[in-house]
């Protein structure tokens, strides 16, 4: 009996390593692929911040239209919410799982005084653990900047992308009534508030764009009576006019490193592609032909310059090596193809399409030349690509006005920018500052 | 005394020689016999596997006429033994006659002759021996391969149950495979809210833990995409699925087989960029 106890012993014991292994080889061996998914927003609650009441923003709401119109988030309702928790000691994962809730914002603002500061955390609701814990703060009038950062931060950890809620745009508006002020130039946050009206006056402002580093414009204004190209300071207001040519300036464009524009001018017959050096103001020739090459844009390299052309027939994007002066057709697709813009990582351009002789906004890959059409809607144009070159800026009609619309570059996202005075169009969505 | 010595030096080295080769006649047989040289190709086992139930019920028969064999033997080798010692005894008392004779010549054709006979008998008594060896053996090979047959029928008839019993279970657990893969995807598909930065291309893989009522117990990534918000998208849409209630129906040996630790691998196929 004692002897055969731990044979026994032994075989029980390779019995149950011998199934355990087979159990192992047999539940490695299950794997599933999963190869679809859903494009459905993630739901968030963002919890109104505890001592931010009665402050002249509401941080909440700023934070939750900024996440919802990225297109990639649900705010869920703050009627819908059990307890409105500050910190991570007063959060019942339960209760925001059973509300739906894939991630919890919740935070808390102290007024310094002459300053607030806002600590908040982002919590991970399924696996019920914090996963950011920032504090941002600003001045007493700069509550939105501070919103606007905070959902930056939330975007940016979830999505793995910069966020551009922080961001800021250029426009131009028409009144649309005879003014001393009926074109103005405007200044204003990515999401339509706080704009501020650069420039004025009674005669067309064209073509706004910015300097890579954001701290220069240049645009097109009539203000002399004949189109003539600016620069404009933004920390200053001071404003420094370009060019003065005979016949028709236009669609300027600053190089990568800020030292020269690319323009348009028709002083030696049909619009050509000039390159301007903006210290020595010295005139190169880009293009020299009977055809219309316009709208110039710089490539991310700023060794070659893509620009629109009508010299194969049909209207189509070229680019030309500013070193042998070559020009290259781009596009193929359709009979026109025009406006181009460069995507921030260079491996994309954003034009404005025909198809079916209707305007739409579509982007290429460049290196494939695969065309993807982006908006639907009808006499889409002037796109503009944010930093992060996730979202594109652009003009549309909307019940016969001009407005501004946005569209994720992959054409999931699309909404409309709120809708002021007059007409909006030409649309430049500024860099990171 | 030396001179009977040596008159007797021709025929004790010849009883000597004799007996030295006899014993290692005897030795080298028994040494040979010792390991019994076991007929085990398994073709010869193969080829009788056919012939297996005739040949069961004749196993009982077999040992009896085995041991008569042997007992034969014995009777054969003691005879073999007494022959040989009565041919030594008649060579000593032949040898002790003619010893007055004491002819050299004589006793050389004697010896001669003894050799001749002695060489004989061994080699007649190797040869039985060996004989004798060769049907054992047969014998017990063929007893063996009766019994091997034996076994192997029953061991393949137990192994074809349990095969049989083996694949009804492997069907059931392939089928439980198939709809729970199906289960899982169509979850999980559901639940998967790729973020902006996820791209074709990109994969992240998990390991789940699950408990056999359906529930998944632990979510662990064991190959990162390099994108942290797609890893994160992926293990939230595992655990916004939560459960699979359909698994506490399932059979716990094919729940423990294929379902305890699921990896799962996520690969977008179906994203615009």
């Amino acid at each position: 009996m004692i002897k055969k106890l731990p044979s026994a012993v032994i075989k029980n014991l390779i019995v149950v390593v011998t199934l355990s292994l087979v159990a192992l080889q047999a539940s490695a061996n299950l794997f599933i692929e999963i190869n679809r998914g859903n494009n459905n927003p993630t739901p968030i609650a963002i919890v109104p911040f505890a001592g931010a009441n009665g402050l002249l923003e509401d941080i909440q709401a700023i934070v939750s239209d900024d996440l919802v119109r990225s297109g990639f988030f649900d705010s869920i309702p703050k009627a819908d919410m059990l307890a409105f928790p500050k910190s991570q000691a007063e959060v019942v994962y339960r209760d925001w799982k059973m509300l739906g809730a894939s991630f919890l914002l919740v935070g808390e603002l102290t007024n310094l005084g002459d300053k607030y500061s806002v600590r908040y955390q982002l919590f991970d609701v399924l696996a019920q653990k914090p996963i950011l814990n920032a504090t941002v703060s600003g001045g007493s009038n700069g509550l939105r900047d501070i919103a606007h950062a905070i959902s930056d931060a939330v975007y940016e950890k979830l999505t793995g992308i910069r966020g551009i809620f922080s961001t800021k745009m250029l426009y131009v508006q028409d009144l649309k009534r005879p003014s001393a002020s009926r074109y103005r130039l405007v200044y204003a946050d990515v999401d339509g508030a706080r704009p501020r009206v650069l420039l004025s006056g009674s005669q067309p402002i064209l073509s706004p764009s910015w300097s890579a580093d954001g701290k220069r414009i240049t645009y097109v204004s009539f203000e002399t009576t004949r189109p003539a190209i600016y620069i404009m300071e933004l920390a200053t207001g001071r404003k420094t006019q370009m060019t003065n040519f005979k016949g028709l300036n236009g669609a300027p464009s600053f190089s990568p490193d800020g030292s020269r524009l690319a323009l348009v001018l028709s002083k030696d017959g049909s619009p050509d592609i000039y390159v301007l050096d903006i210290a020595s103001r010295a005139l190169t020739r880009v293009t020299s032909d009977q055809y219309i090459d316009t709208e110039p844009n710089w490539s991310t390299d700023g060794n070659s310059v893509i620009f629109t052309s009508n010299r194969g027939g049909s209207v189509q994007i070229y680019q030309v090596n500013l070193q042998n002066g070559r020009p290259e057709r781009l596009t193929f697709e359709g009979d026109y193809n025009a406006r181009p813009r460069v995507s921030p990582d260079g491996k994309s351009l954003v034009m404005v399409h025909r198809s079916n002789g209707v305007f739409h906004i579509a982007s290429q890959d460049i290196a494939s030349g695969n065309m993807r059409i982006l908006t639907e809607t009808y006499l889409d144009e002037s796109p503009s690509i944010a930093p992060n070159g996730a979202m594109l800026l652009y003009a549309t009609q909307h019940n016969k006005r001009g407005v501004l619309g946005a569209v994720s570059m992959d054409a999931g996202v699309k909404f409309r920018l709120p809708s002021t005075e007059g007409d909006v169009r030409e649309p430049a969505w500024a860099p990171y500052f | 005394m030396i001179d009977k010595l040596s008159i007797n030096a021709l025929p004790i080295t010849v009883s000597v020689l004799l007996h030295g080769l006899l014993i290692w006649v005897v030795v080298r047989t028994w040494g040979d016999m010792a390991p019994p040289p076991e007929f085990k190709q398994p073709e010869f086992v193969k080829a009788t596997l056919v012939e297996l139930k005739t040949k069961a019920p004749e196993r009982k028969v077999a040992p009896a006429p085995q041991q008569k064999v042997d007992l034969d033997a014995d009777k054969k080798l003691q005879a073999a033994k007494e022959l040989e010692r009565k041919a030594q005894e008649a060579a000593k008392t032949a040898e002790a006659k003619q010893q007055a004779d004491a002819a050299a010549k004589k006793a050389q054709e004697l010896k001669a002759a003894k050799e001749k006979a002695a060489l004989e008998t061994s080699k007649e008594k190797t040869q039985k021996e060996a004989q004798e060896k060769l049907k054992q053996e047969k014998l017990a090979a063929d007893r063996k391969a009766a019994e091997d047959a034996r076994k192997r029928q029953q061991e393949s008839k137990e192994k074809a149950l349990r095969e049989e019993e083996m694949m009804v279970a492997e069907l059931a657990s392939e089928e439980a495979v198939n709809s729970f893969t199906a289960i899982f995807k169509d979850r999980i598909a559901q639940k998967w809210s790729r973020p902006p930065s996820a791209r074709r291309g990109m994969t992240c893989e998990l390991v789940i833990q699950l408990v056999p009522t359906g529930r998944i117990v632990a979510v662990n990534i064991v190959k990162s995409s390099g994108n942290e918000a797609f890893d994160r998208a992926a293990e939230q849409a595992v655990r916004a699925v939560e459960q699979i209630p359909e698994m506490r129906d399932l059979d716990i040996a094919i729940f423990e087989k294929n379902f305890r630790t699921i990896h799962l691998l996520f690969n977008p196929e179906d994203l615009r960029l």
